[in-house]
């Protein structure tokens, strides 16, 4: 048997435990075991997935200790269960790490490197663990590795009062869903008698019962919480800006898609084939187009330039949900399903691809001005022309711009919601006109006039460490844009048949003699272009309906001619506005007319976002006694 | 039944206790609580009645109860002090900067 | 051994002393008493994982639930406040 799989978290945990020892000794010594750790990583995993390729995408099945004395009839053993999936979110794991690991070499300077170095290989460690096993405690364990690293790391910066709140809000509420997670996991094992998940999935095929249905709205609702999915997203926007940029990259570009792939795996691998799962789809496509239009509209109204990355991460993830949840309602159009989830596997990659470049290159403005309020970054383009090149680059592949990787994944989540459900569809674009709104902010803000803070600080591109990672970032998103199917034929769509097929997830138990037949497993499906069908009616539906949305927000914008006050600071480049005093602004104007159009939605958002702890966790037990309530008691 | 009643009450109690208290080391316990709920039901799943300890030395014969669940209480309990060091450490951060550890006091971040 | 029903009466015992103390501990305005009374609980706890013959976990929870998390708990109470409210 090969040692493929375990070999990555091997080589993480031991730099994690080295580093702190080495450091002690040299610096330089324990930076390049660092290295070493991170960049070697990305070889071993696309070394697995070329042996999983080589063979036909057949899951491989990797037990720690002894395979005996009972074969597979017992499994008690912690076992690591790749497929294609696995090895795909194994891949993008590694590679975003290494991309920011080098980064961070630079960056983190000042800090105390010694536990950072610790924190970030244990986090990778966890994460790497969480896609690739196929135990669900152990799927537990490599969580709370995660979310503990995690929770300190936010917390990292501890001498500053943000860091500590937010690290606070995010830890409490990230334990309560670990409990309830924990708890789900002890139903099902009281259920079932095991852990490993490929057992679980056939038992459940064979006799679901109502617990193990309770089980899942626990285990939904924990991975939920974790991947940061309205209405338990709240931890979020606080969490990622306070850490430093280089984690808030691996935050928001991992630590949430890792959530949110366990509760793919669990539901489709799990659950998916034993009952009629159309309720739960259902509930996910709701909250994942609540995410679209809560992230991406609170994105345009923040001043802090990575609130505003976080809050367009709620909303980016609420695409990815949106896709899994189609695929997972049946009688779907099959087109329509397939196109769904490739089209959120290829998003989930091109936004850890998007937003890790983003964060590192908005951090590294943040370092050099020592400000976040966009307001104040005016006309840095000049000064940082690279790092300005690369954050606007990414603001246009999350706004799903042409030429790069996010366009292609969003048009091909446009198609399948689309025809799934025309209003659905209308939520996906209107998603995309809100992010366009806040990340033209940017735009204004970045080439507009010099601010004094930009002159006074005159700050410069950095160094060589920290270009080459966002220029191989930024390279990777243009590539995927250029020739999406690299990545779509490569690695997507075996991704997206290993989560549409269970049974080959469950083929290598032996039940009782011989191998488990895989009932159910749905038509393998035709191998369908990037770009889906193009269904006329249904889309001029669409557009019908985001014409509909455009008019009532147009209507609600305010008529006539303001002068310039507080909300356009931000495009006057900080600047005091008595020299402006003249410029005004018409009601048609798409910032101002819009920011007036939607300003009751945005105002009763804001008051839900109060801060307040207690109503976050409210929030949780809610979606968790929904979810309860909705589909464990039918 | 009176075991699982018992788990199942401390589970509730502990997310209660989160909900209602504003002291934010008083959630942290209710936290603990609540986790503790959480083992309590994975021992009483492995119990089987009548059983003996799962250990083998000087093993007579007779049912065992199920070593699997307390193999992984034994886990999440060290998990469990884990994140409770982790949060109380947190906590006297907060107060270092807040001077309070009410909730509802930890309001700065918003919107 | 033991006949059943003392059994069932001694864990009836220790069970409702785990909910009561957690109870308290809770309602409990003051801290320092109620990271005594959550001790209390998890030595009861440890008793009751005795109870359902699982020695090892019961050493665990002593240890680490009533000795570890109590003397935290309890450094953490004398850098901040002992008194809710």
């Amino acid at each position: 048997m090969s040692h493929l799989p375990i070999c990555g978290i091997v080589v993480y945990l031991t730099a994690a435990f080295l580093t702190p020892l080495l450091y002690k000794a040299h610096r330089r010594v324990a930076e390049g075991v660092f290295l070493a750790s991170t960049l070697s990583n990305p070889v071993l995993q696309t070394l697995l997935i070329l042996e999983l390729s080589s063979n036909s995408w057949k899951p491989i099945v990797y037990t720690l200790g002894a395979a005996g004395p009972y074969e597979w009839t017992y499994p008690i053993r912690i076992v690591l269960e790749v497929d294609a999936l696995s090895a795909f979110m194994a891949l993008i794991v590694t590679s975003i790490s290494a991309a920011v690991a080098l980064f961070s070499i630079g960056y983190m300077e000042e800090d105390g490197l010694q536990k950072y170095y610790t924190l970030f290989l244990l986090l990778d460690a966890g994460m790497l663990g969480m896609v690739l096993t196929g135990d669900l405690f152990n799927l537990y364990v490599f969580l709370e590795i995660t979310s503990i690293s995690s929770y300190a790391l936010v917390a990292f910066r501890k001498h500053q009062w943000e860091a500590v709140e937010a690290g606070m809000k995010y830890m409490i509420m990230g334990s309560l869903a670990s409990t309830i997670i924990l708890v789900s996991i002890a139903l099902l094992y009281g259920e079932y008698g095991t852990l490993t998940m490929a057992q679980l999935g056939w038992q459940y095929r064979h006799h679901p019962t109502g617990m193990a249905r309770v089980a899942l709205a626990g285990l939904l609702a924990g991975f939920l919480m974790k991947g940061g999915i309205v209405p338990v997203h709240m931890w979020l926007a606080d969490a990622h800006p306070a850490a430093p940029s280089t984690i808030s990259a691996l935050l928001s570009g991992l630590v949430i898609k890792v959530g949110i792939y366990s509760a793919a795996r669990i539901a489709y691998s799990v659950f998916w084939m034993g009952t009629d799962v159309r309720l739960l789809g259902w509930l996910v496509v709701v909250v994942g187009a609540a995410s679209i239009i809560v992230g991406n509209l609170l994105a345009g109204f923040q001043r802090d330039i990575k609130r505003l990355l976080a809050y367009s991460s709620i909303g980016q993830v609420g695409y990815v949900v949106t896709g899994l949840g189609i695929a997972l309602i049946p009688g779907v159009n099959p087109e329509a399903s397939r196109a769904a989830l490739d089209g959120a596997l290829f998003h989930l990659l091109n936004h850890a691809v998007l937003k890790a470049m983003l964060f590192l290159s908005v951090g590294a403005i943040v370092h050099s001005l020592g400000t976040r309020d966009i307001g104040y970054m005016g006309g840095i383009a000049k000064r940082m022309p690279l790092t300005s090149a690369v954050v606007l680059l990414g603001a246009m592949g999350i706004i799903g711009a042409p030429p790069l990787n996010g366009f292609v994944s969003k048009w091909m989540l446009y198609e399948a919601t689309a025809i799934f459900n025309p209003i659905i569809g209308a939520i996906a674009v209107l998603g995309t006109a809100f992010s366009t709104v806040a990340y033209g902010r940017l735009f204004y803000a970045l080439l507009g006039r010099e601010s004094r803070l930009v002159a006074d600080r005159s700050p410069r591109d950095p160094g060589l460490w920290m270009s080459v990672p966002m220029i191989f970032l930024a390279a990777a998103s243009v590539l995927f844009g250029i020739l999406p199917r690299i990545p779509v034929v490569g690695l997507v769509r075996p991704a997206r048949a290993a989560l549409l097929s269970p049974g080959s997830y469950t083929s290598w138990l032996k039940v009782a003699g011989g191998i488990l037949s895989s009932p159910n497993l749905p038509p393998a499906g035709q191998p369908i272009s990037v770009f889906g069908s193009w269904v006329p009616a249904v889309f001029l539906l669409v557009f019908a309906i985001s014409i509909a949305f455009f008019l009532l927000i147009r209507n609600l914008s305010a008529s006539g001619v303001r002068t310039v006050g507080e909300g356009v600071k931000a495009f006057l480049s900080g600047e005091d506005e008595r020299d402006f005093e003249a410029l005004q602004l018409p009601g048609t104007s798409v910032v101002w007319g819009f920011a007036e159009a939607v300003k009751s939605l945005v105002n009763a958002l804001k008051r839900e976002h109060s801060g307040d702890l207690t109503v976050y966790l409210f929030w949780l037990i809610f979606l968790y006694a929904v979810l309860i309530l909705l589909w464990g008691g039918a | 039944m009176m075991v699982y009643l018992t788990a199942f009450a401390l589970i509730m109690l502990g997310i209660a206790g989160m909900l209602f208290r504003r002291n934010l080391l008083k959630i942290i316990m209710a936290l603990s609580v609540a986790d503790s709920g959480a083992y309590l039901l994975l021992i009483a799943i492995g119990y089987r009645s009548g059983g003996t300890a799962p250990i083998l030395t000087g093993y007579e014969g007779g049912p065992m109860v199920d070593p699997l669940p307390q193999a992984l209480v034994l886990t999440a309990i060290v998990i469990g002090v884990c994140v409770l060091i982790m949060a109380v450490s947190l906590v006297v951060n907060v107060y270092r900067h807040y001077g309070t550890l009410d909730v509802s006091e930890l309001r700065r971040l918003r919107g | 051994m033991i006949s059943v029903a003392a059994q069932m009466v001694i864990q009836g015992i220790v069970l409702a002393g785990i909910f009561l103390t957690a109870l308290y501990a809770l309602l409990q305005k003051d801290l320092l008493a109620s990271a005594l009374m959550l001790a209390a609980m998890s030595l009861l706890m440890s008793l009751e994982f005795y109870l359902l013959q699982a020695p090892d976990v019961a050493i665990a929870e002593a240890a680490v639930g009533a000795g570890v998390s109590t003397l935290v708990l309890v450094l953490g109470i004398r850098k901040t406040g002992r008194w809710e409210e």
